[in-house]
């Protein structure tokens, strides 16, 4: 069970990263590089890897996880990473822009105008 | 179990989540909401969570009103309670709702706060369903508990939309939010012209308050009124018919629908669309073929009130059907005849006026000023032949 917010961070980029079923190397790559700036080491990193890997429900997943993240700002940092993970291949899934849907939900931070 | 096993038979009446969403709506501003808020919430990957719940701020219901009405099937028919009384059959919870689900529950509040489950396995029960636990339900329950009046309505177990997904179930869910967004805009905009309700989608902000759309321009000077025609039926009650010639420049209406589908008729009751677009079965006398929508007539909208006496003749049981009663077929093809021509001769003559004014478009304009320098120009041989000559190679 993750406690710490960058492990948090850490496992919604990488749902997004799975949602699309495809784990592509820019990804890897974009988690890496935030993986350490977080300060997450390379050990936790690959539990948490495994961990989104072995999950059977992304939706589910992406909602219990974003609601552990309390922080305003925590919030607002991620959204922005997110929004990078899912352009780092250069292609955008539909299903990636639902598990930001969901997660800015959570967060009150979606608007859907009409 | 009786109750259940009937509305098991009557699930697949033909309802688009946004009109069984209507259905509700219309309980609400029947029992005088003046707010009503939508939340559709997509749990988990195959939905088993989900849920989709409508919250108003109306009068409520007692325990009589709950279980002797709302939760059964009416042992008489419907009587117009008149003013705000959308309902017609009196089936719309049920019959609505089953369409997409299996379980609703009700959570009213008028004298007390009573809490009721109608399952298509168990009937009415008192029990309440595991999303009831999700923390956005918590909170929406809490928020209601400190209302004076209300009514919760909660589908859960929701089978036909989850399960007849194959692929993007979560991300389809979300469409069809938005399309009911947009089907409530047209279908209530009298009622949001008028602020006598506020339809909000997914929050409770000013953001998620549904915008009105005027389907007749009536509030912009472009648009055209027509004569109307009022009529009388024999079998009893009449109409008046309001045409409107709408503004050419509108745009896209952004409701998913083209021009064409939105021309012709609209059929109100109680200043709520009950159906729109296209001409309902009505053609020529002694015609084999009825209208059909096309960019002839695609600024000609129509606006008919169902009249309130037999509105049962004209509206379908699952109320978003209009069926025109024969016997008034005859009187409506007339006065829809002399509309139309009216509409034609009109348009016929704006066309004429309108390209006298201003060029259509950009070539159009540079094609003016071509003629008009030509015109104006003494040409010698010379000159002509270069222009043919530059004409020919355009060829």
């Amino acid at each position: 069970m993750i406690k710490d917010t960058n492990e948090l961070i850490l496992k919604l980029l990488l749902l997004l990263a799975f949602a699309d079923k495809v784990y592509m190397e820019e990804e890897k790559e974009l988690v890496n590089r935030i993986s350490s700036e977080l300060g997450v080491s390379k050990e936790k990193l690959s539990e948490v890897v495994s961990e989104v890997e072995k999950t059977d429900d992304i939706t589910k997943q992406c909602r219990d996880t974003a609601n552990q993240i309390q922080d305003k700002r925590d919030r607002e940092k991620t959204i922005k990473l997110l929004s990078e993970m899912i352009t780092s291949d250069k292609i955008v899934h539909k299903a990636e822009i639902f598990a930001l849907q969901i997660i800015a939900e959570e967060w009150n931070m979606f608007i859907d105008k009409n | 179990m009786e109750l259940a096993f009937y509305l098991e038979k009557s699930r697949s009446r033909g309802y688009t989540l946004q009109h069984s969403l209507a259905e509700l709506a219309d309980n609400s501003i029947t029992h005088d909401a003046k707010n009503v808020w939508v939340y559709m919430y997509w749990s988990d990957d195959k939905g088993k969570n989900s849920f989709v719940m409508v919250v108003d701020d109306g009068n409520g219901m007692n325990e009589d009103e709950l279980m002797n009405k709302a939760l059964t099937i009416p042992k008489k028919e419907h009587e117009d309670q008149g003013g705000k009384d959308l309902s017609v059959f009196g089936l719309g919870l049920k019959t609505g709702s089953f369409n997409h689900c299996r379980s609703i529950t009700v959570i009213t509040k008028k004298d007390k706060l009573i809490k009721k489950t109608l399952n298509l396995s168990k009937g009415i029960t008192d029990e309440m369903p595991s999303c009831i636990d999700c923390k956005f339900v918590r909170k929406h329950l809490k928020n209601f508990e400190n209302q004076k009046s209300g009514t919760i309505i909660l589908w859960s177990d929701l089978d036909r939309i989850s399960m007849l997904r194959p692929i993007e179930r979560g991300p389809n869910f979300y469409d069809d939010c938005d399309k009911s967004k947009k089907h409530f805009k047209l279908i209530y905009h009298k009622y949001l012209l008028e602020n006598k309700i506020n339809l909000y989608f997914n929050g409770t902000d000013d953001v998620n308050k549904t915008k009105t759309f005027d389907p007749f321009y009536k509030n912009n000077q472009k648009t055209i009124i027509l004569p109307g025609t009022e009529i009388s039926f024999l079998k009893g009650g009449g109409t008046i018919l309001k045409p409107y010639i709408i503004p050419n420049d509108t745009g896209n209406e952004n409701l998913n629908l083209s021009k064409n589908d939105l021309q012709g008729l609209y059929f109100f009751r109680k200043n709520r669309v009950i159906d729109f677009g296209g001409w309902f079965g009505i053609g020529e006398k002694q015609a084999d073929r009825f209208w059909s929508s096309n960019d002839r007539f695609n600024r000609l909208r129509i606006e008919i009130e169902i009249p309130a006496e037999t509105s049962k003749d004209w509206i379908t049981t699952y109320k978003n059907k209009v069926n025109i009663p024969l016997y008034a077929v005859n009187k409506l093809r007339k006065s829809l005849i002399k509309t139309r021509k009216d509409y034609l001769e009109k348009i016929n003559l704006m066309g004429d006026n309108e390209s006298d004014k201003e060029p259509l478009n950009e070539i159009l304009k540079k094609k003016n000023k071509l003629i008009k320098m030509l015109k104006n120009k003494i040409f010698t041989d010379e000159d002509l032949s270069k222009i043919e000559s530059s004409i020919k190679k355009l060829k």
